[in-house]
């Protein structure tokens, strides 16, 4: 099913993105592995071993939610930086 | 002869160029909003290399093969494994390796560790030996984090490689990174309880003087010289210097008498002493010491040079060249006799770095 997807603007820039990505996937985790195929070297910029990098959020339809999280139709999924230290 | 800077800042990269080294442009700026450690030049093929980290979306290493206009990055194996409690935070320090191996790159990291590339920086791997050594367990996080910040290869035998570990101490491998030697002695650690430990120190700055086994070291705890590849260090701060706390070091192209630092008020007080900035310069190995000021800020100067912030270039006479964490570059075109401001108002300097073209 097609996922709307919104990156963090820092990781927009870097791979030149405009958002929203228009991608497909079952879970929150086949997202990044497709970002990965698309944009290499994404999974190491949102996840650390098997998990969100610590500063990492997702929302799934402004819920959060986690790489294991399943992905209904008519999606909206957005990568969001934390806001740390000022 | 066109000078090109590299600089290595908080809010990333710059490339700055002058063609006499008088006046100076501000050409590139890349990977803003990134912290830049280091970014360096591959005399093998002209290539630029920039460590390149997010605290946030981790570390990665970048290459540039048309100067800084445009990048690609990788952190593939650049990772200690799903198993490890040791991750990798930051890169500090990228070293291209020797020209009979084209492609291959050494990094430092956070947590202390040492990878290779073999493909220009599009893939790494650990070099697991030397977090295997048995005095690992007295490596502890310095003020900057558990870093190792210094790689060096030596120009005359590419199996020989330094690396300089906050706070881990120095250590040398002479087969390419198979085994790994400490080589700490005569420098203390007076925070262990035994303050002349094997390992433990906290490594600064290392430089590779211009002469077979000589290097310069910017300690935590003073300045010193080895002569025979670091199995010996000799103090050449205790005598003549304002203070034995700093973090650069740098050295004369030519000259292995000659070498640079930037000593800081104490480790408490990270800046310059009287916040008046001074660069210091030896003349013979570190016997005598002077200390250089004209052109330098004198008045309420309350500034740092960090490790990678001090350098040469290879003219004849040799530039030297200093960043400040106030985002100031200072540039002597006459081996530090005289000093002026080539560029201000940059984000905190990590590096920088000077290539003739």
């Amino acid at each position: 099913m097609a996922v709307r997807v919104y990156l963090p603007a820092q990781l927009c820039r870097l791979y030149q993105i405009k958002p929203p990505l228009e991608l497909k996937g079952a879970r929150v985790r086949d997202l990044v592995d497709e970002l990965d195929r698309r944009y290499p070297g994404m999974k190491d910029r949102l996840t650390e071993g098997r998990a969100l990098r610590p500063y990492i959020l997702v929302f799934v339809n402004q819920e959060p939610a986690d790489l294991d999280s399943l992905l209904p139709s008519d999606v909206e999924v957005r990568f969001v930086a934390a806001v740390a230290g000022g | 002869m066109p000078i090109l800077l590299l600089v290595g800042t908080r809010n990333g990269g710059f490339i700055i160029r002058s063609p006499d080294r008088n006046s100076w442009q501000i050409t590139d700026h890349f990977f803003e909003s990134w912290s830049i450690q280091h970014v360096t030049y591959d005399r093998r093929d002209g290539s630029l290399y920039a460590a390149v980290n997010s605290h946030i979306y981790g570390p990665m290493v970048a290459r540039s093969i048309d100067l800084g206009k445009t990048w690609t990055h990788s952190s593939t194996g650049l990772t200690y494994g799903d198993g490890s409690r040791a991750r990798v935070k930051q890169v500090w320090q990228v070293c291209p390796g020797p020209p009979s191996r084209p492609g291959e790159l050494w990094v430092g990291v956070e947590d202390a560790g040492l990878f290779r590339s073999r493909d220009h920086g599009r893939t790494w791997e650990h070099v697991e030996s030397l977090r295997r050594h048995p005095t690992v367990s007295e490596w502890e996080p310095s003020g900057g984090g558990l870093i190792l910040a210094n790689v060096l290869i030596d120009p005359d035998d590419p199996d020989r490689i330094w690396v300089g570990v906050g706070a881990g101490g120095v250590y040398r491998s002479d087969d390419g990174g198979q085994t790994w030697k400490v080589l700490n002695r005569g420098i203390p650690a007076p925070w262990k309880p035994n303050p002349m430990p094997q390992a433990g120190q906290c490594v600064h700055k290392l430089r590779l003087a211009p002469k077979p086994g000589r290097l310069y070291h910017q300690n935590h705890v003073g300045m010193y010289r080895s002569d025979d590849y670091g199995e010996t260090w000799v103090d050449i701060g205790a005598n003549g210097l304002p203070s034995n706390f700093g973090f650069a070091a740098a050295v004369h192209p030519r000259d292995p008498d000659t070498a640079y630092f930037v000593p800081h008020i104490s480790d408490d007080r990270r800046y310059v002493p009287d916040a008046a900035m001074a660069v210091w310069r030896t003349r013979d190995g570190g016997k005598t010491w002077q200390k250089l000021t004209a052109g330098l800020p004198q008045d309420h100067a309350y500034l740092t040079v960090l490790r990678d912030g001090l350098a040469t270039d290879t003219l004849e006479p040799a530039g030297v060249y200093a960043g400040t964490s106030t985002g100031h570059i200072f540039v002597s075109a006459d081996e530090g006799d005289t000093w002026a401001l080539a560029v201000s108002f940059l984000p905190p300097i990590n590096s920088v770095e000077a290539v003739v073209l």
